[in-house]
Parts: structure tokens; sequence; C-alpha cells
């Protein structure tokens, strides 16, 4: 009897850590040790508090145990009136001086993590600032931190360099997109997590081939994830405005990718920053702007549209509005099911507000 | 009476190059745990000065994580003490120049891309508000340049690179159909980088510099490496290359190189001239007899964003020929004995 309920123990035991070991360990390959930034660029994040960092100047993505992996003990919403100007003072330097690479939210504590770079020239330097609940900040010791990296392959060499425009987490890979100062390229990368030596990840060329006859090449500049039934798409903004979705099983490297545009959202524009979410059942983008403002578009129909294929006069597509008294939104993420966190670019100040999903 | 005087010296502030100093604290070691730092004009609640105190003897030195910023006033507290101190600014005339790329006087319409090189790492941030596009009549074109936050910097600060906003060059896409190209073919454009620009020591450039030039017809073709034509090198004479077209000065000093027969790239000195049709190779040791490549990678690109492998626009409707992707073309060119050596 006492036998056979020690074996029943010990097959419960084994079950149970079969269950653990086949669920991927997010902090797998993590070392701990001294990051040092030397540009500030895109951050999202993964799993268990895992930060994903990109370091363009040295093509390096970073991925960081910020070992913020609780909830939070507050329900205030972050704000912070005059971030750049506080950055500066943190930073000690002019608030000129002082560029905000990109926003980040915990999802799990609701901090706000931002990749900041400070000066120019010999003395310029990136740092990772957390804000809390409360609108505290401070710095994201890099010192002794548990991390893993990979080089982005042929980003930079000698004065190329690649401007990543934007990151995402999705299905245990990293999705990297790139801008370079000398070729006009189209880089989407995508890179496996946990990062893997022999696997530095594949870049994919991105053609734009809906418009009128003719067919480029056309840097994505921002995108999110997004689920059409039950097919995982991408969808993504190109630097020259159309909003386009891609399925991510097509998304191989080698293969020459044609998207789908999905809507034209206006000249003179730039797509700035962009999440997905839900609100009364309905699935909207909300996509911040250069010059068109902080948009809400309703992806009702985004599986049967069948792509914007004809010059169209202004706007054409899914339906979007623009989001009254939200100008100069620069950056944002999700905060919850109900907010976002936003940077907003008020004269030459940048300030950090919470807003409830339109 | 002296020894009342000795006990009352005041606390000081002053600098080294990397820390503030505080000297003359009654009680260092307990000032040492409170020292805060913060950049003037002091407002409550602004964060302290990330940075490191140091406990020296009776001195304290406050080390900002990322040096002392000229010009800055640091005001140092620590219990009841509050003193602040300006770092100098160094006075230095302005002395950094400019030159642009691509250097001819007249370019294509659909023209991607100028290269801004500096002689010194520039400031980053609001790069546009010193560059502009004027037409004949020094009106300024709206816009031309795709204004990205993230600035393409070369990674020394050196070199910016200028996008024209590709919306407007694009056939088909809606800035163009609506505002119209940034440069039209037969006319005369101005590109000014304006003297209010500064450099990483902000220091002023040295001169406005302006690039009158003049829009020729469209680039809509690939360059084509089989007609470009190559000199006989000998000794110590450069390979000299004379492009079909100028091609973009960045990519030709990096996608276009010689090998031996064996495929092994040789060292050597790129110059680029006659407003980058020209383009010449010095091998760092003397050529030898024999035959060498020289080795383009298809990703080379014209200024208006033509590679070898494609044209900027592919016309879906009208046949081209299809051909295999290649990553890299060559031409073999032989290095021979001179008629007067043999």
């Amino acid at each position: 009897m006492l036998r056979r309920n020690l074996a029943c123990v010990l097959l419960a035991l084994c079950v149970t850590s079969l269950l653990i070991a086949a669920q991927a360990d997010p902090s797998k390959g993590l070392v701990r040790g001294d990051v040092t930034l030397t540009s500030a660029g895109p951050l999202t994040f993964g799993p268990n508090g895992i930060l994903f960092a990109a370091d363009p100047l040295a093509a390096t993505l970073y991925a960081l145990d910020t070992g913020d992996n609780k909830p939070a003990d507050s329900s205030e919403r972050p704000q912070v009136e005059g971030l750049s100007d506080k950055l500066a003072k943190l930073l000690g330097i002019n608030a000129k001086d002082v560029r905000i690479g990109d926003l980040a939210v915990n999802p799990l504590s609701g901090q706000v993590y931002l990749s900041v770079a400070r000066g120019s020239g010999a003395k310029a330097a990136a740092v990772l600032v957390k804000v809390d609940r409360k609108g505290n900040l401070s710095e994201l010791s890099l010192q002794n931190i548990p991390h893993a990296k990979v080089q982005i392959p042929n980003a930079n060499d000698k004065s190329r360099s690649e401007a990543i425009t934007h990151i995402a987490f999705l299905n245990n890979r990293v999705y990297v997109a790139g801008l370079s100062n000398e070729e006009f390229a189209s880089n989407l990368r995508t890179i496996p997590y946990p990062f893997d030596k022999a696997d530095r990840g594949a870049s994919i060329e991105i053609f734009h081939g809906a418009h009128g006859k003719f067919e480029t090449r056309s840097p994505i500049r921002v995108f999110a994830p997004y689920k059409i039934g039950e097919e995982d798409t991408i969808l993504a903004a190109y630097t020259c405005t159309p909003l386009v979705r891609l399925p991510v099983k097509a998304l191989e490297p080698g293969k020459k990718i044609k998207a789908v545009t999905v809507a034209e959202l206006g000249n003179r524009n730039r797509p700035l920053s962009m999440i997905v979410y839900r609100k009364a059942g309905k699935d909207y983008v909300l996509l911040a702007n250069s010059a068109r403002g902080l948009m809400k578009i309703n992806l009702e129909g985004i599986d049967s549209i069948p792509g914007i294929t004809e010059r169209v006069k202004d706007k054409a597509g899914l339906k979007y509005e623009t989001i009254a008294g939200k100008e100069g939104v620069q950056k944002l993420d999700a905060f919850g099911k109900e907010h976002a966190v936003i940077l907003v670019k008020k004269g030459d100040t940048l300030h950090l507000e919470t807003m409830e999903l339109p | 009476m002296w020894m009342v005087i000795f006990l009352a010296a005041a606390p000081t502030l002053s600098l080294s190059p990397e820390e503030i100093i505080v000297r003359n604290l009654p009680d260092a070691a307990a000032a040492a745990r409170t020292l805060r730092v913060y950049v003037e004009p002091y407002q409550v609640g602004q964060p302290a000065v990330l940075g490191q105190v140091r406990l020296q003897g009776k001195t304290l030195h406050f080390a900002p994580r990322f040096g002392l910023t000229p010009g800055l006033t640091y005001r140092v507290e620590a219990g009841t003490f509050r003193q602040s101190i300006t770092v100098p600014r160094p006075q230095r005339k302005p002395s950094t120049r400019v030159q642009i790329y691509p250097s001819g006087e007249r370019l294509p319409e659909n023209l991607l891309r100028f290269y801004l090189y500096f002689d010194a790492p520039m400031r980053r941030g609001e790069v546009y508000k010193h560059v502009r596009l004027l037409d004949e009549q020094g009106k300024e074109i709206d816009i031309p340049f795709l204004e990205l936050d993230e600035e393409l910097w070369d990674p020394s600060g050196r070199r910016l690179t200028l996008l024209i906003d590709p919306g407007r060059i694009k056939r088909g896409l809606k800035p163009r159909e609506e505002i119209g190209p940034v440069l039209e073919e037969g006319k005369s454009y101005t590109l000014e980088i304006a003297d209010s620009w500064h450099d990483a020591e902000d220091v002023p450039l040295k001169a406005t510099v302006r690039k009158r030039f003049k829009v020729t017809a469209a680039l809509t073709s690939p360059p084509q490496m089989n007609r470009w034509s190559l000199s006989s090198p000998s000794d110590r004479l450069p390979l000299v290359v004379t492009f079909d077209r100028p091609m973009d000065y960045a990519l030709a000093q990096r996608l276009l190189y010689v090998t031996n027969a064996r495929g092994e790239p040789i060292a050597g000195t790129i110059t680029l001239s006659q407003n980058e049709t020209v383009w010449s190779f010095t091998p760092t040791q003397p050529w030898t007899y024999g035959e060498y490549r020289l080795v383009a990678d298809t990703r080379l690109e014209d200024p208006a964003g033509n590679s070898l492998a494609r044209p900027f626009e592919v016309d879906r409707l009208r046949p081209i020929e299809k051909k295999i992707p290649v990553e890299k073309q060559s031409r073999t060119f032989w290095v021979t004995k001179k008629d007067k050596d043999q």
C-alpha cells in the first residue's frame, strides 16, 4: 500500500515536472552581467517581466529580466507632467538634449519603461528609466542584470547603421522593423526567443504593390500582432502611411511578401506608434500619427477587405475616426484592457499621460 | 579668535573635470548620506541628478553618472547646506563644416537622398529645423524630407542621411497624387543647411551652406554593370571605373570592391570623383600580374534608389526580364605588363 502510494506520488511529481518543462521558460539562457546601451531604441515586453530593448547603434537586441513581475500594489495610473524636463534633470543635461526612444508598459505591474538618449557626440549615452504608478522616475540599473542578447545580422557596417523603428513579441519570436541610412531596404526581421546563436533571425523583404501598377520596396515603420479568426496577422503601417496586413505564416526568410493594404491614412503623415485593443466586443487599432492626430481604426471587416488596389482620393479601406483633444501623441502602449499610456508633445515638452481607450 | 575663524570656515563648492567637490562641511560623513545634487532652476519635486557620492577624508566628491554638462548650474544640498555652482562653457569659435552629396549640379527628378557630411560630430534632435529646400524664387518647399524621429545618422554622428519623402517619389501613392513631387524636371532648387545647426559641443556651424542644382528627368532604369568602363591598372596605378551614371556616394564605397581570381578581397583605397561617376581603387600593395575581379553587391544603388538588382519602382504591367536574383555581380580585369616593361 505504502509502495503504491509512493509510486503515485513519484508519478505525480514526474508529470508535474514534465508539464513545467513543457512550458517555455522565458528566463532560459539569461546570464547575469553588465549591459551598456549605446542608443535608445524601441522596447516591448515579453512574458514574466522580460523587457526586449533594441540598441540600434550597436545593432543588438537585448532581453532583460527587469525582476518586475508581480502585480502592482497600487491602482494609480502613471502621469508625469513635464516628463522630458524631469528626465533632463535626472540625467544632468539640458532638456533639448534628451530624446525618448520608446515606451513600454509592463503588463504585469503597470510600470512604464522608457528608453532615453542623452546628449550627442562623444558623451552620448542611453539609459532605461522606470516610471512607477505614482509617476516617480528611477533608472533601471543594467549592472549585473540577468540578460541575453543577439546581434542583428548585417545591420551595421562602417558608416551604415539601421534605425530600428519598432519591435514586437509574438509566439516566441521578436519581430524587428528597421530603416537603413544607406540603401532603401524594407527589412522586417524575425528573431526566435530564447535567443539562439545558430538562428539570429532572418530578414524578410516586404513590397508594396497595392497602389496602381507600381510595386516598390516599402519599409514598415510600426506594427502590432492581431489574430484574424485563427490566423496570426501583423497589422503594419508603412513609413509612407498605408496600413497593411501580413499573415504571420507567410513571413518566411527569402520569400518576397506582398502586403494587403487595408487603409489609406492620408498624406503628409507618418505613423508613430500603434496598439490593437478590444472594446465592447469589437477590435480597434489606436494609431498615433505625425500630422493626422490619434486615430481609432475599426477593424470590422478586415478579414474580408479585398485590399486597396486603385488610386484613392484621400482615405479608403477601414473606417477610422480622429480622437479629439489628443494632438501631439508620439508613443503609446496599452495599460490594462481599458487604458493606454501616451507620450504627448506640447510645445517642446513631452508629458506622460494615461487615457481611457476610446 | 584665530581658532574660532578657522572652525567657522564656510563649506565651499569647486569642480574637477568629472566631479563636484564639497569641502569644509561640518559633518562630512553624515552629509555624504543626505547629499543630493539638482539641476537649476530647481522646482519642488524634481528628481536629483544620478550619480555617486564619495567621501575622501572630510571632502565629499559627487560624480554625476554621465559627467558634468558645460553651461549647467548644479545645486548641492546636504542637511542645511545649499549652494550652487555653474560649469563653465568652453569658448570655441565655430569651425564645423558640411559637405553635401550627391555632388553634381544636375540631379534626377526622383532623387531619393542626400548625405550631409560634417567634419565633427553633430547634435542630434530637430535636425529638420536647420535644413530647407528652396525653389527658384527662394520659396521654401513644404515638408520635402521624410522627418524621422530616429534621424538617420552614421555611428560617428558625422553623417546624416536626408531622405526625400518616398511618398512623393513613388507613383500611385497619395502624397504625390495630391501635392505633387518634391522635385520637378527642368526646375532649379537650392538645398540650404543653416548655421543655426549646432555640433555636439553646442557650437554652431561655421557658415550656412547652399547647394544649387537643376533637376533632370527621372532615372527609372537600374544601373548596368556591363556598361561600366574599366581601366587597365598596373603597378601602383589605380583601377579606374567609369559608371553609366552617378552612383550613391556611400554605397559605392561599401558595396563595390576588388578581389583576386580566388575571390579574396584586395585591401586598398577607394575614391569617388567627377560627381560620383568615377570610382578609383588604389591597392595597398602594388598589383601583381594576373586576373582580378571588380565585385558589386546588387544592393548598390544610384541616387534615385535604383539598385543593380531592380529599379526603385517596378512597373508590373510592363514586361521586364525575370531574372533569378543574384546577390553579386562581377567584371573580370587583368593587370598586365605595360609595353615598355615587356
